[in-house]
């Protein structure tokens, strides 16, 4: 025991090591792998990303030109960032919150502004 | 003959959070036979192996093991590169040692933490395990994730380690390393930690060759063997000698592992200052094919990966021998002969990873 004692005694008057989470947040570092973004606009719904990923966490239907993204099967492994040739996927750094119902995101094709006046003539 | 009981010790307890089960024959106190039962979380990643494409199994093979991710990763792509025939440029190599040795520092400091607290000695246990969220942050700041890293790949590695990452590394060992020297006194010298493992669960030199213990277990028997001794990686450009301890008891086994945290910290100061600059990846073309043996130390010990490719995206076959599996005999045998009381301190000198053992 002696030569734990001070650093017993040092702690009884230090300050705790631990954050009062969530009230008080450690900003995450900037490469931080927290979740992936998807931007469809520059989308060409190759497939190159579902094919790489490792849990199957996207499935690309190019006839309706859709992406679904599960993000709680996602890993976050940045392996469909690395492949996508169009640079449509990005990583942000802040994690995102857990959830009590699991959700899959829908991605489509924005519509493009000139369909509506097409559609009306 | 004094009357016998069967304890189930596991797969919960208090003390050690990993689900193996032993069932110990006592005698009074002291043990007669202990016969483990394994298979609690079998999660048939080696099935799965074969159904993902290679490229992905890196990210599988990772989460084998929380603890030493990165290295289950080092070791697959090592094979595959032997299969493809390629070799990771110069500065990948280094940085394959940083973040190994990272981890181990991390996965020592883990271990020496839960040691105390399976004695009892709380204030120690969380000494170690404040320390072990200055590496955690490290592999966050370079990796971007705190356990999984997934910075391996095969032909390089996926991330690089800037100049100033590098000081910061370096700024916060040095704290890593002042907070050790305050903690090596009482590993080493403290009445607490003597009484509860000098002596306890001897494993003779030959008793460790014969029933195949490797990594801290095999050393602190005093047999110098370690894979990084191979060089693979950089280690073969950065001296390294391996750690023996010679009682072969668990306060020898506890004595390695430190030592060991100090080793890795050297490693990663070398490994920075000699980085050479260039490339960290090189491109790889096919498919695997062939079979293939290869070896990587992790902090539990040597770990083996048999690979067998046919030239396709799949693997044929992906076998893992984790080191936790081939300590358990070792266990088996040092328990006979000691008390109940000292059942999850020679447990955990072996330092187990059963979910690793049983992937
Ligand atoms: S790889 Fe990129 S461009 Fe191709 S489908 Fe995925 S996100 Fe779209
Ligand atoms: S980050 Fe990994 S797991 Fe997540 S969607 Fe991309 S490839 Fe799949």
């Amino acid at each position: 025991m002696p030569n734990m004692l001070s650093n017993i005694l040092g702690n009884i008057f230090a300050r705790p090591a631990t954050r009062a989470y969530p009230a008080v947040r450690r900003p995450p570092f900037s490469g931080a792998r927290g979740h992936i973004v998807f931007d469809t606009k520059s989308c060409g719904f190759c497939g190159a990303c579902s094919r790489r990923c490792p849990s199957a966490a996207i499935v690309i239907n190019r006839t309706d030109k859709t992406l679904t993204f599960d993000p709680f099967r996602c890993i976050i492994c940045e392996a469909c960032v690395e492949v996508c040739p169009r640079k449509s996927i990005a990583v942000d750094s802040q994690y995102r919150a857990p959830a009590y119902v699991k959700t899959v995101e829908v991605h489509t094709l924005p519509a493009p502004p000139e369909e509506a006046p097409r559609a009306a003539g | 003959m004094s009357a016998r009981t069967v304890i189930p010790f596991g797969p919960q307890h208090p003390v050690l959070p990993e689900p193996v089960q032993l069932r110990l024959t006592l005698e009074e106190e002291r043990v007669v036979e202990a016969i483990p039962a394994i298979g609690y979380v079998h999660r048939g990643i080696e099935k799965a192996a074969e159904l993902n494409e290679w490229v992905q199994n890196v990210f599988l093979v990772e989460r084998i093991c929380g603890i030493c991710s990165f290295l289950h990763a080092l070791c697959y792509c090592q094979g595959i590169e032997t299969l493809l025939g390629v070799e990771p440029p110069p500065r990948a190599r280094y940085l394959r040692v940083v973040w190994g040795e990272l981890h181990r520092l991390h996965s020592h400091h883990l271990w020496l933490g839960l040691l105390a607290d399976s004695f009892g000695f709380e204030s120690l246990f969380m000494q170690f395990w404040r320390n072990r969220e200055m590496i955690m942050d490290l592999l966050e700041m370079t990796a971007g994730n705190r356990v999984i890293v997934s910075t391996c790949t095969v032909g390089g590695t996926r991330r690089d380690i800037a100049q100033e990452q590098a000081s910061e590394i370096l700024r916060t060992l040095d704290k890593v390393q002042n907070e050790l020297d305050k903690l090596l006194p009482v590993i080493s010298n403290d009445y607490t930690v003597r009484s509860r493992t000098v002596g306890k669960g001897v494993l003779p030199k030959d008793k460790a060759i014969r029933l195949g213990a490797v990594g801290p277990v095999l050393r602190a028997s005093g047999v110098a063997q370690d894979v990084r001794m191979i060089g693979y990686a950089a280690y073969g450009e950065l001296g390294f000698t391996p750690v023996v301890e010679q009682a072969g008891d668990a306060h020898a086994r506890l004595l390695v592992r430190m030592k060991e945290t100090y080793q890795a910290i050297d490693l990663i100061r070398q490994a920075l200052a000699h980085m050479p600059e260039g490339e960290i990846i090189t491109r790889v073309r096919g498919n695997p094919r062939g079979r293939t043996i290869s070896r990587v130390e992790q902090p539990r010990g040597e770990v083996v990966y048999y690979l067998a490719g046919n030239g396709t995206r799949n693997l044929e076959r992906l076998r893992v021998r984790t080191p936790t599996f081939a300590n358990v005999p070792a266990l088996v045998q040092m328990l006979p002969g000691c008390e109940l009381a000292d059942v999850p301190v020679l447990v955990l000198s072996i330092d187990p990873c059963i979910s690793c053992t049983e992937r």
